[in-house]
């Protein structure tokens, strides 16, 4: 079933001399429950595209349905609902809230939406995520890696149908990488959750079932993986 | 809900700075509030305290009106308190204190105008029944409580048969005309006595009411005993009303009513009533100034709040990016900084309350023993004390204008931050990769690259800037707001100053065959130790004729100027020859020639500024257009006082007199000339010796000793000019005070606005300065940089902020110090003290800031996470 349908999508930034076309007319498509995996060189529009489908950027022109509905024919108040409801992003450097702590950050898209917090799901999700003990730490009171597993709790605690990665173990040593693409497996595998990473690691990539390159905003090449 | 406000809440205890400086805005501002609202109503309840004392509370005084006049009020209008006085008649008994006060006048009173009129009981009580009396503390000295008097009571009768009355500036009523009062030698009144009543004295009352006090020139002592019960049938001597209605007062003038009516005008502003036919409304302009000073303290707070939270917000941006990233919809953002700005209004009004309260009590305790009653009768004053009254209407409204500045404050930057892109926010964080090896600094230093940078950065970051300029803007003018409002206070509090005596003493009668009675007490007077300067001052109040062409055109066309007879109102004030021939040496003048009594000469004061009732305007400048020397006759009515050349003109007379107040042309020669028969004196002159002493308060008691000791407190009536000019002065002062309070208050509110806004703008590019630095930029440059930045938001802060303090400083000459009297100046120490004030702790915080951002490591703040 196709959960995600992008059609024609462009993103062009600045005007005149400093115009740069970060996608050129994108157009792709993803099951439900798939693992996509888009690499590509640094400046090739990855993380450009990966903003886009997660509705924090706007494209200029084109199209973006997840389950059917068009993303950008909501209004702003849709949309955030949509970024809390229907997808889980998680960033190369975690874009954790400071302020709050390991619980609260990972609730965060639940209490934003004003549902109450499932208490076994959440155990669940931090016996998973490994940060049994750690539920009251601040984030800089926790590694990289944990943080960006407490980044990885919220982009599941509201079971999105959609799972946004971009470059999640970039910013981790070897070790804590393999955890992470591991944790994220296990999730994809669990919750039926699409999946999609950006990744420079070809490891990581081979891992996907389906490999989308990027070049010059452009898609050059996607296929699935040979395993 | 709950997430939003647990958000708000860490925000804030993490933010602690930002969190600070918001809380101490609002703390100051609505201190200021507080304190506006808590002067205006401590002013109103002093004024309302003494105008009780000293006027009483009855709203509309008939004089000498029949009872069909009385009874015609009571139907024109809802009464809810009346009470009269009915004269009984004179009875025949010289006290032995005054011989032109041969009599006491036996006024009936009914028992509510006691509550209606100041009266005040210095010893017994008011009389219970009509066979008692109380007695003015005038005549205290020669009769005393439980004296038993047998009174002849009756009439003073003039030869043709008129009954002669007690009052003499009434109109004439149809049951009783009525002429002069005083008993005057060539009418020879007859005393016709009607019956005879003996009374206890059973209490001495003072009064400060004008309506009721002693006229001076009444031949009897008003001594009070109580009415009947039944309706009086005579004529009513005084008829006091209040109405349910104030403003029902003034209308009574248009019922026609036939009687001499005087309203109590200041009781009734004090209930917000004012006489419409006053030229000014001092309610109108009092409302007028709390307005203006609340939109002024209102709006600046407004605007210092609201860019505290801008910075604040702009600081933060990038967590309401992330928060929108995670799903937050911009209402729940624009929530989190709503919530933000009530906790802190929770938090900092009713500290902000308490500080204005205590600050206005402290200026009261500062000022001490403050008191005002003026009186116009003499030193007799008991103080009514200045003490805080803040109501809590008052309460309640600074409580809801500072709510509301709080969250008007709050709203434009929590719009702001709904409207942060998640994007940006994201993407800020991405950009930054430090790269291991060093950059070299090129070792030829290029001094214009800071000037450059900075100028980008401020062309690059208008929106950010925006902020930092409209928070300095802000400072600026309202320190130059504050500084206009304390030079129009100060000013304005010189221009009410009409006398240089501290004492003057009237001379009412000379005795035949004596020395002039001021010729007498300026002997004996200027010989006590206490006495610092004496003078003689005469004042003849009379016209003087003038061709129109010499008169100046707003003076020809106003009411001082007759065009049809050529009258122009003049007062000649005769000082003693030793202060006008310093006088003239000071002008430059020979003195000699002013001093030929036969051909009188005087220095004209050939200025102007009085407020003028038929053009409804205020007159400034001079009187006269016209080449000297210049002879013209002096007029008193029908008679011809003599002639007198005016020969030379001048701006100021030798000593400030109250004759200025009356807008007319003065005329200064010596008072020899005066006395030298070539004028004629008629009886509106009278000579005042001025003294100035020591201590006003306490040498009063010795030149009354000595006028006493002199055989001349008959004559003579002494007045304490300096304590009432200060007891009159002492609201002003308290007002001063008050002011120069606000404005030190706004001041610090300012200077700390600077250093926040200054140093908020470094925290906000701390990561971008960790970027220079990472790439080689050192200190000194960096320095210079961040320095031309300063310059650059502080001029331009300075350029908007300057010109419309100065459109402020207008506006507060045009409402109120052009009617003062004040000359207009721009306010170049306030502007000179903003452009020091601004970029001098501008730049102080900047270096600061910058030395403080120079300890933070490099890495951590490229990381710059959101705090």
């Amino acid at each position: 079933m196709e959960l995600l349908r992008v059609s024609h999508l462009t993103k062009t930034y600045g005007q005149g001399e400093g115009r740069v076309e970060a996608l050129k007319d994108v157009s792709f498509s993803v099951e439900k429950g798939e693992f996509v995996a888009i690499i590509g060189p640094s400046g090739s529009g990855k993380s450009t595209l990966l903003h886009i489908l997660g509705g924090v950027d706007r494209p200029t022109s084109g199209q973006v349905f997840v389950d059917g509905k068009d993303v950008y024919a909501q209004n702003e108040q849709q949309l955030a609902i949509f970024r809390r409801r229907q997808v889980g992003l998680i960033y190369q450097f975690y874009n954790l809230i400071p302020i709050l702590n390991v619980v609260e950050n990972i609730t965060l898209p639940l209490l934003l939406d004003g549902r109450r917090v499932d208490a076994p799901h959440l155990k669940e999700l931090i016996d998973i995520l490994q940060l049994g003990g750690r539920e009251h730490h601040l984030p800089n009171q926790l590694s990289g890696g944990q943080q960006q597993r407490v980044s990885i709790g919220r982009a599941l605690i509201s079971a999105p149908a959609l799972v946004l990665a971009d470059e999640p173990t970039g910013n981790l040593d070897s070790h804590t990488s393999r955890d992470i693409v591991s944790l994220l497996k296990e999730s994809n595998k669990r919750y039926n959750q699409t999946l999609i990473i950006i990744t420079h690691d070809e490891n990581i990539a081979l891992q996907a079932g389906r490999v989308i390159a990027i070049e010059d905003g452009a898609i050059i090449r996607d296929e699935k993986v040979k395993k | 809900m709950n997430i939003l406000f647990r958000i708000t809440r860490k925000t804030l205890w993490h933010n602690k700075a930002a969190l600070a400086a918001t809380l101490v805005c609002i703390v100051l501002a609505s201190a200021l509030i507080t304190a506006v609202g808590g002067l205006a109503d401590t002013f109103r309840q002093f004024r309302f305290d003494n105008v009780l004392y000293s006027e009483g509370s009855w709203h509309m005084c008939l004089s000498n009106a029949a009872q069909e006049t009385v009874q015609k009020v009571n139907q024109a209008a809802e009464i809810d308190r009346q009470g009269q006085v009915v004269g009984l008649g004179y009875a025949n008994y010289d006290i032995g204190l005054k011989k032109n006060r041969p009599y006491l006048y036996i006024a009936q009173m009914q028992k509510n105008v006691a509550d209606l009129v100041s009266f005040h009981i210095k010893e017994g009580r008011l009389p219970e029944n009509d066979r008692e009396l109380m007695i003015p503390d005038e005549i205290a000295k020669k009769l005393s409580v439980g004296q038993t008097l047998v009174l002849p009571i009756g009439d003073r009768v003039a030869p043709d048969g008129t009954i002669l009355g007690q009052i003499t500036n009434a109109g004439t009523s149809p049951s009783q005309p009525m002429t002069t009062g005083t008993p005057d030698a060539a009418l020879q009144e007859t005393f016709v006595q009607r019956e005879e009543r003996t009374y206890t004295i059973v209490g001495i009352y003072h009064t400060y009411d004008l309506t009721f006090q002693q006229d001076y020139d009444a031949p009897g002592y008003n001594v009070i005993t109580l009415a009947g019960e039944n309706p009086p049938q005579a004529d009513a001597l005084l008829a006091f009303f209040t109405f349910k209605h104030p403003s029902q007062a003034y209308s009574m003038r248009e019922q026609g009513v036939e009687a001499y009516t005087t309203f109590n005008h200041a009781y009734l502003e004090c209930l917000g009533i004012s006489d419409p036919m006053a030229p000014i409304n001092p309610i109108n302009i009092a409302y007028t100034a709390g307005v203006l000073l609340v939109l002024l303290v209102g709006g600046g707070a407004i605007m210092l709040i609201s860019a505290n939270f801008m910075i604040s917000v702009s600081e933060r941006s990038r967590q309401f990016g992330l928060l929108a990233s995670i799903g937050a919809t911009p209402g729940q953002i624009r929530t989190t900084v709503m919530m933000e700005s009530l906790l802190l209004a929770g938090i900092g009004i009713p500290i902000g309350m308490l500080l204005g309260i205590g600050g206005i009590w402290l200026i009261i305790h500062t000022l001490g023993d403050a008191y005002i009653l003026y009186s116009s009768i003499g030193s007799n004053i008991d103080p009514i004390y200045f003490k805080l009254a803040i109501s809590p209407i008052t309460c309640a409204a600074a409580l809801v204008i500072s709510l509301l500045t709080t969250a008007l404050s709050a709203w434009s930057p929590a719009r702001n931050a709904a409207k942060a892109s998640p994007i940006e926010a994201i993407r800020q964080h991405k950009d930054i990769k430090l790269k291991a090896q060093d950059i070299q600094i090129t070792k030829k230093k290029n001094r214009a690259i800071e000037r450059t940078m900075a100028l980008k950065t401020f062309k690059r970051n208008r929106k950010r800037y925006r902020g930092t300029i409209a928070a300095l803007t802000t400072s600026v003018v309202l320190i130059m707001a504050a500084g206009s409002l304390y030079i129009y206070l100060i000013q304005g509090q010189q221009s009410m100053s009409y006398y240089s005596e501290d004492i003057h003493i009237l001379t009412t009668e000379e005795v035949p065959g004596n020395p002039p009675a001021d010729r007498k007490l300026y002997d004996r007077l200027a010989d006590l130790s206490c006495v610092t300067d004496i003078w003689v001052v005469d004042r003849l109040y009379c016209s003087a004729t003038f061709p129109e062409e010499y008169v100046v055109p707003l003076v020809r066309e106003s009411q001082m100027y007759s065009s049809h007879y050529g009258y122009l109102g003049t007062i000649l004030l005769a000082y003693d020859d030793k202060l006008f021939a310093s006088y003239a040496a000071s002008l430059g003048l020979d003195a000699e020639l002013f001093m030929d009594a036969q051909n009188p000469a005087a220095i004209a004061i050939n200025r102007i500024q009085t407020y003028d009732y038929s053009q409804k305007k205020f007159l400034h400048g001079p009187i006269l257009d016209m080449p000297l020397p210049y002879t013209l006759p002096l007029t008193a009515g029908q008679d011809t006082l003599g002639q007198i050349t005016i020969a030379h003109f001048a701006s100021a007379l030798p000593k400030k007199d109250y004759a200025w107040l009356n807008g007319c042309l003065l005329l200064v020669i010596p008072q020899s000339v005066l006395n030298g028969g070539s004028i004629q004196k008629h009886s509106s002159s009278l000579p005042f010796v001025c003294l100035n002493v020591q201590d006003a308060e306490k040498d009063e008691a010795a030149i009354s000793q000595a006028i006493a000791e002199a055989g001349l407190a008959d004559n003579t009536r002494l007045y304490n000019v300096a304590l009432t000019e200060r007891s009159e002065l002492m609201l002003y002062r308290i007002l001063l005070m008050g002011g120069m309070g606000i404005a030190a208050t706004i001041v610090l509110v300012t200077l700390f606005n600077i250093t926040n806004v200054v140093s908020a703008n470094l925290r906000v590019r701390r990561r971008e300065l960790a970027m220079l630095s990472s790439i080689g930029m050192d200190m000194r440059a960096m320095r210079r940089m961040l320095d031309y930045e300063c310059l650059i938001y502080s001029i331009r802060a300075l350029l908007i902020g300057i010109p419309i303090g100065i459109a402020i400083h207008c506006f507060l000459y045009i409402q109120s110090g052009r009617w003062m009297g004040l000359t207009f100046t721009l306010p170049w120490i306030p502007m000179l003290i903003c452009i020091v004030l601004v970029l001098l702790v501008a730049w102080a915080t900047m270096s600061l800031g910058r030395k403080a951002i120079s300890r933070h490591n490099i890495i951590d703040s490229l990381r710059g996470d959101c705090y």
